[in-house]
């Protein structure tokens, strides 16, 4: 027979129900919030809307003068117009050329027209076919451009991101992708999202960073580490000099970029920033000692002996400019004290001068990437991006 | 009936009898002697192991690094390419004492350190048993399940050993509770709900200190040991959880089961255990940390974390476990716990998912299965009473208590300790010698090398001497990977780690992307890294022995090694000289 709890018993149950079950909730409560901060810490750092831009340091006429200027870059113009143009080309073309460039010449692209392959799926399709995979690939993390697999992607990682910063592409453009439209914003997070500190290259995700992040507080990457830009330099700097893409100078580059961005926003600590001053002095010292005659460095700039077995690609010419052109790149945003010499700057400056002169137009399109590198570094050393030089008393 | 015949009666004893009362104590039957058999073999066994060289010495450091900041590391500090990822250190209080007594006592300390430990959790936990069976042959038997199932997670020295001694007390106060801690079955009357309940009987003063204090202490220590504190949470909670059950089975009314004093019992000892828990440096994040920790995707790679593969020991012992726990069910009339069953499945399913846990689901699975074991062993000892009072001379061999066994028991558990390497101190004679200490893997000799000429740049070595080598190699040397730290590595440094081990395609530009300028190979487990790193291109081999090999692009290494390649020759032509000369006198009148 069922007999009625006495209510009593009933309030006394309650209370003690009510009394542990606050208790655990509370510690749960607890928890999560513990857990929500932990995965706060994920947060991606705030883009600025703009990128930072780093703007030429120097005019030295006597490392180009106009003339040779105006003709290197009338010979380096971007002739990708028509049907499937490496990307590659296009995007390096659009980081040498910016994003004001036009031609008078029809076979060139304007600025805008690069920008827009890389960035509106519709006009890739126009110039690729829509059998060719798209450029613009969404993966677990967001957009991003493909990488190394073929004419149709980008060669570098990061490096379509990069040369959009430096031409100043805010992170609200738009972007069309064959799945939708977004913005530019959602490739940047893409690209802070899969970094990781020993990735193969990291030159430009680096740059992509120093440019776009609206400040410089410590961030935690997928991987679960913090990472600053301190830290980053540190991994640039851990490599033996030539080793990584482009015998290395990308590396220098990225540096370079690091020191400039950090005086416009301080994104370095002094020992940081001081660490990466020695270590492109040491660079330069390196340079200077290693320099031929005519004025270019090779593959092997680091002094060490030549080894071309794994080196089939490029003529010797072709891996001079490489080594010479990027270089005298990094050297013209460089700050003065980690300069070479001005001997060294002129000689250097002139031996690419005549070299790309002297190039057939095959080996220029062969060549067109590094070559890219080689033009801007001629126009920087004038004070100028490319895109500000004026082309049209050439090929008249 | 008379007085005198009713057997709860109190009667005088003779002098006879007395004699017979006093040698019946002092008797002792085989159960005794194979308990203190098993418990000197232990004790030999545990005071013998080898220290291994591999994580053991990251907690020395750890704990050495601990002591000499006075405060616990946010990032791994030996670990340059982890730096950044942030560190939960959760066996601070663990490393602090290993690295105390590596400091007072060397070696042998730790050696001693865990012997004591280990053996003191394997008699906690027979005690347990013998708490929760009442029958000392049985327990044994559970003892020696025990080690059997988790043999091959026994004798590594860890901070896990201390998570062990703290599972061990807690499961002795818990086989303690419940002898009191009974349900009986049937509906309780809603007049009996005022009453203080008579469930089994009157609860003891010192187990409910016990229970409310001992419990949150133990896990108060365990939480600042290992991270393993979460495990006994959960053995402690499924005892609540499993007491719920029985109660609102059986009753289905909730007023019931909030009413039932073993109920309200083992949630507030839970509670309180987790109050006792929460006493780290890390608080909560330190609970968040351990059941998260699993999840690690490097973990993946480390074969303790892998899942229970069926074909291999744990496998097997596994499945033995679960048919031994079937037929146990079949054959036993002993009540089947619900939280006994509850552990036993969580346990099984945390086995499956990792086989590391093996050691854990031994603990619950030897628990829940000894009661089953004593009620379907035949019990000698209640044989043996019957058959006394009948007829003496009919008490089988097996059976039999006296003296003598005794005598042997004693001399069994004297000759396990005076033999024992612990004794040592004590009682003289010499101390073990350090290559019998040293598990043989340890690179000591390479250290010595090291020490005497320290890489500068990034080295490259088996993640297994990782910790080895920052506790015994050079300060500062800035190793690849340590054990300590796989979990802190970023995923894709792992991967890369794993890659140059096996050496995979293309392992040479993976280490020129960390710039590695020396590399340690061991020589038994790497052997295609071997044939590899030998070829290196700009790299010499600088050092070599038994064990290991190391190759260096460093300048400095290089030259040493030729210096000492060349006064070794030195020394070599010199001694064969010697032995000439010797050999010439000895043949000269």
């Amino acid at each position: 027979m069922q007999t009625k709890t006495p209510f009593r018993i009933k309030l006394r149950v309650a209370g003690f129900l009510s009394f542990h079950i606050l208790l655990v909730s509370a510690a749960i409560c607890w928890g999560a919030v513990r857990f929500h901060s932990w995965e706060q810490q994920k947060q991606l750092p705030k883009l600025r809307l703009n990128p930072l831009q780093v703007a030429p340091l120097y005019d030295r006429p006597q490392i180009v003068s106009d003339e040779d200027l105006a003709r290197v870059l009338y010979r380096l113009r971007p002739q990708f117009r028509g049907k499937s143009p490496q990307i590659n080309y296009v995007d390096h073309a659009l980081r040498f050329w910016g994003i004001e460039a036009t031609f008078d010449d029809p076979k060139s692209l304007s600025g805008i027209e690069m920008r827009d392959i890389l960035l509106d799926h519709r006009r890739f399709d126009q110039v690729w076919g829509t059998e060719a995979k798209p450029l613009l690939v969404q993966n677990q993390y967001g957009i991003r451009p493909r990488v190394q697999q073929g004419l149709a992607t980008s060669s570098h990682e990061d490096h379509t991101l990069a040369s959009l910063a430096e031409v100043g592409t805010p992170v609200d453009y738009p972007i069309v992708t064959s799945e939708g439209e977004t913005t530019l914003a959602a490739m940047i997070q893409e690209s802070l999202r899969s970094f990781s500190l020993n990735q193969l290259e990291y030159e430009w995700s680096t740059l992509v960073f120093a440019l776009y992040l609206q400040d410089a507080h410590d961030w935690m990457t997928s991987e679960g580490q913090f990472v600053n830009f301190d830290l980053i330099a540190d991994r640039i700097m851990r490599q033996q000099p030539t080793k990584g893409v482009c015998y290395g100078n990308h590396r220098l580059h990225a540096l370079v970029m690091l020191l400039r961005v950090d005086d416009q926003t301080p994104i370095l600590t002094k020992e940081g920033r001081e660490k990466i001053i020695r270590y492109l002095k040491n660079i330069t010292s390196m340079l200077v000692k290693t320099q031929s005659d005519e004025g270019f460095w090779d593959k092997n700039w680091d002094g060490h002996k030549l080894d071309l077995s794994s080196e089939k690609a490029f003529t010797p010419r072709a891996r001079r400019i490489l080594a010479t052109g990027h270089a005298m790149e990094w050297w013209a945003l460089a700050p003065q004290e980690v300069l070479p010499p001005e001997e060294t700057l002129q000689k250097a400056g002139h031996w690419l001068v005549s070299s790309i002169q002297e190039m057939p137009e095959s080996e220029i399109k062969n060549s067109y990437t590094f070559l890219s590198h080689a033009g801007r570094a001629l126009a920087l050393w004038r004070g100028k991006f490319p895109s500000q030089i004026d082309l049209s008393l050439q090929g008249k | 009936m008379s007085v005198d015949s009713h057997p709860g009666t109190v009667e005088s004893l003779t002098p006879v009898d007395k004699k017979r009362s006093h040698r019946e104590m002092l008797s002792m039957g085989w159960p005794q002697l194979i308990t203190c058999l098993w418990f000197a073999v232990l004790f030999f066994y545990f005071g013998n192991v080898h220290i291994f060289y591999s994580d053991i010495w990251g907690h020395v450091s750890y704990g050495d690094w601990i002591i000499a900041n006075q405060s616990l590391p946010q990032f791994d500090p030996f670990l340059s390419l982890a730096a950044g990822v942030p560190c939960i250190d959760a066996a601070w209080l663990s490393q602090i004492i290993f690295a105390k007594v590596n400091a007072i006592l060397g070696v042998r300390g730790l050696s001693h350190i865990f012997a004591l430990t280990v053996f003191t959790t394997h008699v906690l936990f027979w005690f347990a048993f013998y708490l929760k069976s009442g029958r000392i042959g049985v327990s044994t038997l559970a003892s020696f399940l025990l080690v059997v199932i988790s043999s091959s997670r026994i004798a590594i020295i860890r901070p896990e050993i201390f998570g062990s001694l703290c599972v061990a007390l807690l499961l002795v106060i818990m086989a303690w509770s419940e002898r009191y801690d009974v349900f009986k079955s049937g509906l309780s009357r809603t007049d009996d709900l005022e009453k203080p309940q008579k469930q089994g009987r009157e609860t003891s003063v010192g187990l409910l200190f016990s229970l409310y204090l001992g419990i949150p202490l133990i896990f108060l220590a365990w939480a600042n040991l290992h991270g393993s504190f979460v495990v006994g949470l959960a053995i402690l909670g499924l005892q609540f959880l499993g007491r719920v059950i029985e109660v609102g089975w059986r009753t289905r009314s909730l007023v019931q089961i909030c009413n039932d004093k073993w109920v309200r019992r083992w949630l507030i000892v839970t509670e309180l255990s987790v109050c006792g828990a929460l006493l780290n440096p890390y608080h909560i994040d330190l609970f968040i940390n351990s059941l998260t920790f699993p999840r690690n995707p490097n973990l993946k790679d480390v074969l303790e974390w892998e899942p229970l593969e069926f074909r291999d020991a744990e496998g097997i012992w596994f499945c033995l476990s679960w048919v031994m726990m079937l037929v146990l069910y079949r054959h036993s009339r002993e009540r089947v716990r619900t939280a006994d069953v509850l552990r036993v499945g969580l346990l099984s399913l945390a086995v499956i998912v990792g086989v590391r846990m093996i050691g854990w689901f031994s603990v619950v699975f030897v628990y829940a299965m000894v009661p089953h074991l004593a009620n379907v062993l035949p019990n000698w000892s209640q044989q043996r009473k019957g058959l006394e009072n009948a007829a003496p001379q009919k008490i089988p061999f097996w059976a039999k208590k006296t003296p003598v066994i005794t005598a042997f028991c004693v001399l069994i558990l004297w000759f396990g300790f005076a033999f024992s390497n612990i004794a040592t101190p004590l009682f003289g004679g010499t101390p073990r010698k350090l290559d019998k200490i040293y598990s043989e893997g340890t690179p000591r000799q390479l250290t010595e090398f090291l020490k005497a000429h320290p890489p500068e740049g990034q080295v490259w070595n088996p993640q297994w001497w990782g910790d080895w080598l920052v506790s015994d190699g050079p300060s500062h040397m800035n190793v690849f990977m340590t054990t300590n730290a796989v979990h802190l590595a970023p995923p894709r440094v792992w991967k890369d780690y794993l890659g140059i081990a096996r050496a995979s395609r293309g392992w040479q530009s993976v280490a020129e992307k960390y710039n590695v300028s020396t590399l340690i190979v061991h020589k038994e487990k790497q052997v295609k890294l071997d044939e590899e790193v030998r070829r290196l291109k700009g790299f010499k081999v600088v050092y070599e022995d038994d064990l290991s090999v190391v190759v260096s692009r460093e300048p400095k290494l290089i030259s040493a090694a030729k210096q000492t390649k060349e006064t070794g020759a030195k020394q070599k032509v010199k001694a064969i000289e010697s032995d000439q000369v010797e050999a010439d006198q000895e043949v000269q009148p």
